[in-house]
């Protein structure tokens, strides 16, 4: 059964068994009120009964008293007051006496004092104001009179007995009812206790026992245990959340599954990544005395980068030294890179000046898509007479440092890719104590924190500054000073290779 | 990021867009998307206003030649007044071989 379906029943009940105890201490309180209210009326008769008794006695003592004293005024006094007192509290006793038999009682009474006056008392008084008292004298003693009062004592009495036993029921009626009220009001007060201990135990047996068994799986589930399924009896509502914390944690194990499998396909193809990576990196061989060389490449992203460069010696003995820059940075971009690299080494080696290799690999690589291009420099260097020929496909200009002098080896046609290809060869001289640096643009497109470029000047300066070092040095220094301008790290492939003649 | 803001407007001669602040990785793609829908849309002549262009990457680069490309012979694409050091990344690459360039 649903909870909420379960609490309300509980509540129900609960109200139900209020509402028929308050029920009952209504109809309870209003029977002791009823009972209090005849048991005050009966006592108030039972004083009016004695008030009437004391006036009938005045009237037989007065009535005698004016008799036997012959006619004093002053005995009459008595009879007539009792007379005016007794007509006062009848009609009220009457009203107090709730059954027939105290009413007959009653009236046994007043007939018994009316038969008693009018046979005895009225005659008698008549005939001492009349001048006859002896006769009067002599009724009263021949006790006929006495006789008759005697009647209306015994009828009297009956009347107050039985309006005692009345009283007396009534109070035994009202400590009844008074105990049963107690009782109503102890039955309510174990009722809430009882509902409140019976609702207690009740939410603990569907909520909190099930809530905490769901609690313990889903710890357990949150330890690790992804296997262990998550299953609860009982209140629907639970058992619907435990499903679908269950089904939450069969889709965690799935997805964890899933990425474990994923993570172990990115681990295999990371060794052919790492692999071409190293092929983009050149080895470079022996060199001319006097001749230092350096290449460092920072990828953006990934292990591969769009740039590449590439340093070899040539068949007579001259260095060569390559730098390529393909737009975009991935797998990709690295095989064109690594393709370009090749081709423009056989050229080169081959005998084909810097110009005619970058005509013969753009020949080779053809249109390689709408948005894909690349720029490079190419450089050969007689290390003899330091005579440098060079290359620019679009690339940013490449330095010659002299102590006096920057030389920048500015593009000789346009990067590689466009419609209409077509290089110049260039030359210029690197004499002793002249370095040479190339670099791809993101190292001089680095930013700091406030947007700013690492520019072409900063370079300059450190390439000036760096003069006297040998190529790895020089290398360093300048990745150490991009690394500090930019703390966030590059967004775009860095190359930066040196090469230096010492004095 | 940059930031790169883009409002082009057709007329007969074709269409032009005003380019604000910086193509790079990241907002590269977006000029793209608005400069190849302009040729899809049938514009041969695309003129680009670029006096408030901050910056131009070799991502950028790509995009004019994409375009260029697919303008045709017929086609053209204009640069117009370009900051100096835009003018210079145009003139290094050759891009400005192939492009209209006014000042």
């Amino acid at each position: 059964m649903l909870l909420r379906r379960r609490l309300l029943l509980l509540f129900v009940g609960i109200v139900a068994a209020v509402l028929a105890l308050g029920i009952l201490m209504i109809l309870t309180l209003r029977d002791r009120d009823d009972a209090q209210l005849r048991e005050r009326r009966l006592s108030v008769a039972v004083e009016r009964v004695a008030q009437l008794s004391t006036a009938y006695a005045g009237q037989e003592t007065g009535e005698r008293g004016y008799v036997l004293s012959r006619g004093t005024d002053e005995f009459l006094e008595p009879y007539e007051n009792g007379r005016t007192a007794a007509r006062r509290l009848i009609p009220r006793l009457h009203a107090a006496l709730d059954t027939p038999a105290l009413r007959r009682d009653l009236v046994r009474t007043t007939n018994a004092v009316r038969a008693w006056r009018r046979q005895a008392a009225a005659p008698e008084i008549r005939l001492t104001q009349a001048g006859d008292p002896d006769t009067a004298v002599a009724r009263v003693q021949n006790g006929r009179g006495m006789d008759l009062f005697d009647r209306v004592r015994s009828a009297q009495a009956v009347l107050a007995q039985r309006l005692q036993g009345e009283q007396d029921r009534a109070e035994q009626r009202l400590d009844d009812i008074r105990g049963t009220l107690t009782r109503v009001f102890v039955a309510i007060v174990a009722a809430a206790l009882l509902g409140a201990v019976l609702a207690g135990w009740l939410i603990r047996r569907w909520i909190t026992r099930p809530i905490d068994a769901l609690a313990d799986e889903v710890r357990r589930v949150r330890a690790g245990a992804l296997d262990s399924p998550i299953h609860i009896e009982g209140l629907p509502e639970l058992s619907s959340l435990a499903l679908d914390i269950d089904a939450m944690r069969g889709r965690i194990r799935q997805q964890l599954v899933e990425a474990d499998r994923s993570r172990q396909a990115v681990e295999q193809s990371a060794t052919v990544v790492l692999t071409l990576r190293s092929e983009l990196e050149p080895i470079v061989g022996e060199l001319p005395d006097g001749w230092t060389v350096a290449g460092r490449l920072r990828a953006a992203e990934g292990v591969v980068a769009g740039d590449c460069y590439d340093l070899f010696t040539t068949r007579d003995g001259s260095i060569a030294l390559v730098v390529v820059d393909i737009a975009g940075h991935g797998a990709t971009e690295g095989i064109l890179a690594l393709r370009c690299k090749e081709m423009l080494r056989t050229a080169i080696t081959s005998g084909d000046a810097p110009g005619t290799a970058l005509d013969t690999t753009a020949e080779i690589l053809g249109d390689m898509g709408e948005e894909v291009f690349l720029t490079a420099f190419v450089a050969v260097i007689d290390t003899g007479d330091g005579c440098l020929r060079y290359a620019n496909a679009g690339h940013p200009p490449a330095y010659v440092v002299s102590p006096d002098d920057v030389t920048p080896l500015d593009p000789t046609g346009p990067l590689v890719g466009l419609l209409a290809p077509g290089w110049e060869t260039a030359e210029v001289v690197m004499g002793p104590g002249d370095n040479l640096c190339a670099y791809t643009d993101g190292l001089i497109e680095t930013r700091n924190v406030d947007k700013e470029f690492f520019g072409p000047e900063r370079l300059v300066l450190l390439l000036q500054g760096a003069r006297c070092d040998e190529a790895p040095a020089v290398v360093k220094r300048c990745i150490d000073e991009v690394e500090l301008f930019s703390p966030d790290g590059l967004r775009d492939d860095a190359t930066i290779v040196v090469l230096c003649r010492s004095e | 990021m940059a930031d790169l803001e883009l409002e082009s407007r057709e007329s007969d001669e074709g269409a032009s867009v005003v380019v604000r602040g910086e193509v790079d990785m990241a907002t590269a793609p977006q000029l793209r998307d608005t400069l190849l829908g302009l040729v899809d849309a049938g514009a041969s002549h695309i003129a680009l206003d670029c006096r408030g262009l901050e910056f131009l990457d070799s991502s950028g680069i790509g995009v004019l030649i994409a375009v260029r490309k697919r303008l045709g012979d017929d086609g053209s694409l204009t640069l117009e007044a370009p900051p100096p050091h835009v003018r210079k990344v145009l003139e290094l690459t050759g891009v400005s071989e192939h492009v209209t360039i006014t000042s």
